[in-house]
């Protein structure tokens, strides 16, 4: 039998007054959850990207604001992202650094908010960030200190980005959220930007050795250019490689002159395209089985908890409750979490080309460089795979609450009366929402060029295209390649 | 009642807490004042909040270099070579090589005031100042009065530079931080390259996160 069904005895001389506590508690969840509100973060901040898309970013900012709370993270995240997209790249580093600062804070758990989640719903706990989400706030940061012009400081922000990097894979058992080729590259570019060639060489190693880990990576592979990157940083600190390296992350060796860059500099093209998938509160009704295991207490929820939740994710696997009929005694109601994956990105692919201002910066007869970027990270992908990590953790916690909170139903109506039963009710519904919290201002990829070019200035042209190559957004503008330097160039199409 | 609770009771009354104890968390959350709370503090006080480099290590580490560069032979060296005038320094470029913003600005500023405030030597202003005085002067060859106007082409040359570099050494694991600073300044003579004094201050810090906390 279950807790839910059995016979609670009631006292006689303590009932009316514990009955008189219990309605007290009662009005007042009710009250406390109506003053929290039901709606759940994808469902408050649900416009945001569309206003994004349209231009509006002072709305989208005070759309952040108004729905989000300064010292949370997602506040700080999503801000620094629209900041970020609206020039504003002091403003928006500040944001991000108040996210970073928050997320170390939140290694601390509140006991409090652990027990909120467990009797109320998940949001009661802070949100801590995903480990890409900490991991690229690091790189945005990176980005607004190149627009700034601040060199020293973007190359700071590539030192702690690499011992974040560092320590993630150290700790995180998931080899793929533990690491990122991307950023290794990223930061690779940085520092090697500031002549930390020593540095820079490791950062493109390790790149290299993730994407050539499938389990790592994620399966991607690695940007042609890596090999003459990896020569060029090696010849400037002074350490000859191995051809058997370039073997191991699947590259070529490249031929020793190519890697020279005496003669010119880099151009490091960024493409952010499409949004991640984001998290949505669907209601569900999961049955219980009439032989199901007790949940006398806490753990006993929680088992059985885990046991719904392999329910669920059987149903919607095979349609069915259970591999054979079983006998049902009452169902369930809970709100999970389920990831949507967004539409289709009309933009697929950018394309560029570079036209230099002045003559003499290409051989003579020498077509203008032009080309295509390539997808270097996959944040969609990145997105899933921390969900169905943490996806039958979550359903576990949903109905062993739900759970919780049918007892407590059924503990109103018994002691109270029928009236309590409802109140009780009512309050488990109004604080009754699934935890959709994301930061959904992230693209859902990132595509990468890099160029090695004489020193000169350039007229750069940025096609985004759909998959019939039509271009959908263009962008124009000048960009100086000094000698020995990289010049980023970073880019957001907004659909 | 036996003053004995039965199993059911106890269980019930396990349940009765817990609830409560939800709505009591939920009001107490839901309730959280909002808004700044403003408190003036002695710009003096130490406070340690994130651990990271922060003022007061700006301050101490640049008062005791500057006291260690100062007690050194060099100083005697050129009050004997230059007649007892007290020698001009200026500050170079403090290059921060570590995995911490630091605000090497105010590391200068409080360097240029240790060594001002000690009496044994000048500072002269930095590159990025000297254009504004020059802009100052030329404006008052224009615009102020004779008697007050300044004089073109009497700046004083610093006999010194004093340059160094910010480095830093994290170690990390879960709650625990250990954060190893290490700063090194040297004073070139201007003129001869010199190096003159090679100053090197140490700090470390750990940095602890409990757990928990309820």
């Amino acid at each position: 039998m279950l807790i839910a069904n059995r016979e609670l005895p009631v006292g006689a001389r303590g009932a009316p007054r514990r009955a008189a506590w219990l309605a007290v508690v009662l009005v007042a969840g009710l009250v406390a959850g109506l003053v929290c509100g039901c709606a759940s973060y994808t469902t408050r901040l649900g416009d945001l990207r569309a206003k994004v898309a349209r231009g509006e970013l002072e709305a989208a900012l005070a759309r952040v604001t108004g729905e989000t709370n300064p010292g949370e993270v997602l506040y700080h995240l999503e801000r620094g992202l629209l900041l970020r997209l609206g020039r504003d790249y002091p403003a928006s580093n500040e944001e991000l650094g108040a996210a970073e600062i928050r997320i170390e804070d939140l290694y601390t758990i509140s006991l409090s908010e652990r027990v909120l989640t467990f009797l109320v719903d998940d949001e009661q706990e802070a949100y801590r960030g995903e480990i890409f989400e900490a991991n690229y706030l690091h790189f945005y940061r990176m980005l607004n200190f190149f627009a700034m012009d601040e060199r020293a400081s973007a190359v700071v922000e590539a030192r702690r980005l690499a011992l974040r990097l560092t320590r993630v894979r150290d700790e995180e058992s998931d080899p793929y959220q533990g690491d990122d080729p991307f950023l290794h590259y990223v930061t690779g570019v940085i520092l090697e930007s500031a002549g930390e060639w020593n540095a820079a060489l490791i950062a493109y190693r390790r790149a290299g050795e993730v994407w050539g880990d499938a389990a790592r990576s994620g399966g991607g592979p690695p940007p042609a250019w890596l090999s003459r990157d990896l020569q060029r940083a090696a010849d400037r600190a002074g350490i000859t490689l191995d051809a058997l390296v370039f073997d191991e992350m699947g590259l070529s060796t490249p031929p020793r002159a190519a890697a020279d860059g005496e003669r010119g500099g880099s151009l490091l093209l960024l493409f952010e395209s499409g949004w991640v998938p984001h998290k949505v509160s669907e209601h569900v009704r999961v049955p219980i089985f009439s032989n199901d295991s007790q949940g006398r207490d806490h753990e006993g929820a929680l088992a059985l908890g885990r046991t719904l939740g392999d329910r669920y994710r059987f149903h919607r696997r095979h349609g069915s409750w259970a591999p054979a009929p079983v006998e049902i005694d009452y169902f369930i109601d809970a709100a999970i979490p389920l990831l949507v994956e967004e539409s289709a990105a009309e933009v697929v692919a950018c394309t560029w080309r570079l036209a230099p201002t002045e003559p003499g910066l290409l051989p003579r007869g020498g077509a203008p460089p032009e080309g295509t970027t390539m997808v270097l990270d996959d944040l969609a992908q990145r997105t899933r795979k921390a969900f169905e990590a943490q996806w039958p953790g979550r359903l576990a916690r949903t109905f062993a609450r739900a759970l919780l909170k049918y007892v407590a139903t059924r503990q109103a109506e018994r002691g109270i009366g029928s009236w309590a039963g409802v109140l009780a009710n009512l309050t488990g519904v109004a604080t009754e929402k699934a935890d959709t919290r994301s930061w959904l201002l992230l693209p859902a990829e990132i595509q990468v060029s890099r160029i090695e070019l004489p020193a000169g200035d350039y007229r750069l042209t940025m096609d985004a295209r759909d998959r019939e190559g039509r271009s959908l957004e263009r962008r124009e503008l000048t960009v100086s390649v000094a000698l020995g330097g990289v010049t980023v160039v970073s880019w957001r199409a907004l659909e | 009642m036996n003053g004995r609770w039965t199993s059911g009771e106890r269980r019930r009354k396990w349940w009765c807490s817990l609830v409560g104890l939800s709505f009591v968390l939920l009001l107490l959350s839901s309730c959280g004042a909002r808004g700044p709370k403003v408190t003036r503090l002695d710009p003096d006080t130490t406070i340690d909040l994130s651990g990271r480099w922060n003022d007061r290590d700006s301050r101490e580490v640049a008062e005791a270099m500057i006291v260690d560069g100062l007690n050194h032979p060099w100083l005697t060296e050129h009050l004997q070579q230059h007649g007892g005038t007290v020698p001009i320094v200026i500050a170079g470029a403090i290059r921060n090589l570590g995995t911490e913003h630091i605000a090497t600005g105010t590391f200068v500023a409080d360097i240029e005031r240790a060594l001002v405030n000690s009496g044994r030597a000048k500072v002269v202003a930095r590159a990025d100042e000297r254009g504004d005085l020059r802009l100052e002067r030329a404006d008052q060859w224009a615009n102020a009065s004779e008697a007050t106007v300044k004089e073109i082409g009497r700046e004083l040359g610093a006999d010194y530079m004093l340059s160094g570099t910010i480095n830093t050494i994290t170690d990390q694991s879960g709650g625990e931080k250990v954060v190893f600073y290490q700063i090194d300044l040297a004073l070139m003579d201007i003129e001869t390259n010199q190096k003159v004094w090679l100053g090197q201050h140490k700090i470390k810090k750990h940095i602890g996160r409990s757990q928990y906390t309820p």
